[in-house]
């Protein structure tokens, strides 16, 4: 290994000098650097959870309308069923009521009548050799080869309800 | 007191079951196609459908089928007439069974109107073509393959694709400008896990009294499948040119419809067509499609939906292919975007609204619609033969205006074309996102779309940033 004479020291000494600068001045440069890297990477990081934090919210907020939707439409279901199921309800109930006042026809002093205006309409369905008989709650039955008619009083009456179904729908409607 | 019609006689000479066929003599002055009910002891009223007449004698095919009855205890009255429905507002807000009876609890539908369910035949010249656009919020459809007041317009769709999803998101989002806007579905064939599903998508309208639900389940029986789509066509029509809304008809699963046609063709002994079906399929299959469209003098319109399975993704099976033929244009599903992940998964290139241009464009929608969805449909040949090229090559050796072409594709796939299921687009920003992704491509590319559009619409500084 080879020394320098001693005259040599003070003619490096600038070089040593700007050599020690020179690092001094890179070792700042790369310490900026990386403090700029690391604010960089901290906001980065800062707006990627802000980011994160808005979508999720984003995301709540569309579960919880989604939910909300859903869940209003199920009660929407629920009220339309009730309704629903009241008109179904108040229809049956005028059935059994319009039943109940064919059946009290029986008593009706016009009876015989409506029974004998039931026959001819059962041979105009028939044909005049039909045999017809009272049904059992009230009203005509008729039966020509194999061929038959009911008009008892409950088909008569169940048919008239068919017939007239636009009142039947004011119960709800009105 | 008189009491009208024939249906109060009931005919007793039952003389064969066979299947879902019945023989019933003694049955003179009964005619084709007419309906009956059929009381069966001890048993719920079933219904039957005269198929045909010989004689005295008629051949019935019971729709519940005749399991549990035997001659002796059947007695059946004809109506006189084929089918009829009472006809109005009043099954807006319903949920029927394939026949039109209630499933929700609700009483029977009735009506001041009755009509038949197969339609009254309406004088050609009497139709006028269809115009003005249907707004279904899905952007795929509204840019690309707009659907038209009145046209008819299939989904081509295979089996485990999310065609329910983007039926039920059409009946549920559609809406036409200014006038009333109702939806008949009409479910054919569906399991109940669907019928649930489809009941859940659309109780929101349903609930608004817009929409019509009849659902035909797969085990229920195979004529009312036949009934289900004449029964909702009946209710459209009606509820259009005598109420004057803008009606939507959209119909799931006709493929199962097609499947029913055959059973009981087969049930008939006729003689099978291609694949089975009765060389009959292409006019029945007519009597349906064709009671779309508008009417002279009459405000409303019927728009049909129809939505259907091809059988192994074959385009020329029957269904789809004589479906081809009667209806304007098709919205195509498929497989490989859908495995993309891509929702709707419309292969924009082999869909099409052949009236498209009677609904879309200056004065319908937007003075650049048509340019638009021209210039989208070229860029989008071009990609696909790009990244044909970069599968050869690699697309670091494409030029730069290929890696455009391959940028744009993935920009309208995933943008454009990929929706929420829940999402409603309105067509401005539907017509924005397709100008967004026109936006990756060169200006000189854009050469469908005139300089007066391009600086009026393309996005970036003085009409497109990539000059």
């Amino acid at each position: 290994m080879s020394t320098l004479p001693r005259t040599a020291a003070p003619a490096l000494a600038p070089i040593r000098e700007a050599i020690r600068s020179g690092s001094a001045a890179q070792a700042q440069t790369i310490l900026d650097t990386a403090e700029r890297q690391a604010a960089e990477i901290r906001e980065r990081g800062r707006s990627e959870a802000g980011q994160i934090r808005s979508r999720a919210e984003a995301d709540g907020r569309e579960a919880a309308r989604a939910e909300a939707v859903l869940r209003s439409a199920r009660a929407r279901r629920e009220a339309g069923r009730t309704v629903l199921a009241r008109e179904e309800e108040l229809r049956e109930e005028l059935r059994r009521q319009v039943l109940a006042e064919a059946a009290r026809l029986r008593s009706d002093r016009r009876y015989p009548a409506l029974l004998e205006a039931l026959r001819d309409q059962a041979r105009q369905l028939l044909g005049a050799g039909a045999r017809t008989s009272e049904a059992p709650g009230g009203g005509i039955t008729a039966s020509l080869g194999s061929r038959s008619v009911d008009l008892s009083l409950p088909a008569l009456g169940s048919a008239a309800l068919e017939r007239y179904a636009g009142e039947v729908r004011d119960l709800w409607q009105e | 007191m008189t009491v009208p019609n024939r249906n109060l006689v009931s005919h007793r000479d039952v003389r064969e079951l066979r299947g879902p066929l019945m023989v019933v003599g003694d049955a003179d002055g009964v005619g084709w196609d007419e309906f009956a009910g059929v009381d069966v002891e001890g048993g719920p009223e079933r219904h039957a459908l005269v198929l045909e007449v010989n004689g005295d004698q008629a051949l019935l095919q019971v729709l519940e089928g005749t399991d549990g009855m035997r001659l002796g205890g059947i007695s059946v009255r004809f109506q006189g007439r084929p089918l009829h429905i009472p006809v109005g507002p009043e099954w807006l807000g319903r949920v029927c069974n394939g026949r039109g009876e209630p499933l929700d609890g609700g009483p029977p539908v009735t009506a001041d109107t009755v009509e038949p369910v197969g339609g009254w035949p309406l004088n050609p010249v009497y139709r006028i073509p269809p115009k003005e656009a249907v707004i279904t919020g899905i952007s795929a459809i509204d840019a690309l393959t707009t659907l038209v007041r009145g046209q008819k317009l299939p989904i081509f769709s295979v089996a485990g694709l999310p065609h329910l999803t983007l039926a039920t998101q059409i009946a549920a989002q559609s809406r036409s400008g200014g006038r009333n806007f109702r939806v008949v579905f009409a479910a054919m064939g569906m399991t109940h896990a669907d019928i649930a599903y489809i009941r859940d998508r659309l109780e929101e309208r349903s609930a608004a009294g817009e929409l019509v639900l009849l659902l035909n389940a797969a085990d229920d029986p195979v004529i009312e499948r036949i009934l289900t789509p004449r029964i909702a066509l009946s209710i459209a029509e009606h509820l259009a040119y005598e109420e004057g809304s803008d009606v939507l008809v959209v119909m799931s699963d006709m493929t199962s419809y097609a499947e029913a046609v055959r059973e009981v063709s087969a049930a008939r002994k006729e003689i099978p067509a291609r694949r089975g079906y009765p060389g009959y399929l292409y006019s029945d299959l007519a009597t349906l499609y064709e009671r779309c469209g508008r009417v002279q003098g009459r405000e409303g319109s019927v728009t049909i939906v129809p939505v259907l399975t091809m059988p192994s993704g074959d385009m020329t099976h029957p269904v789809p292919d004589l479906t081809g033929y009667i209806t304007e244009g098709q919205i195509v599903l498929s497989p490989d975007i859908s495995a993309r992940d891509i929702y709707p998964p419309v292969d924009v290139l082999s869909s099409l609204s052949r009236l498209m241009r009677s609904g879309a464009g200056k004065g319908r929608t937007r003075e650049d619609h048509l340019d638009v969805a021209a210039q989208v449909l070229a860029a989008m040949a071009r990609a696909r033969q790009a990244s044909e090229l970069a599968e050869l090559v690699g697309e670091d050796a494409l030029g730069e205006a290929d890696r455009a072409y391959i940028a744009f594709r993935s920009a309208v796939e995933e943008k454009l074309l990929n929706q929420g299921v829940d999402e409603y687009r309105s067509l401005e920003q539907t017509l924005g996102l397709a100008w967004e992704a026109l936006a990756l491509l060169p200006r000189r590319e854009l050469s469908m779309i005139s300089n007066e559009l391009l600086d009026r619409y393309l996005p970036g500084p003085l009409g497109g940033a990539r000059l």
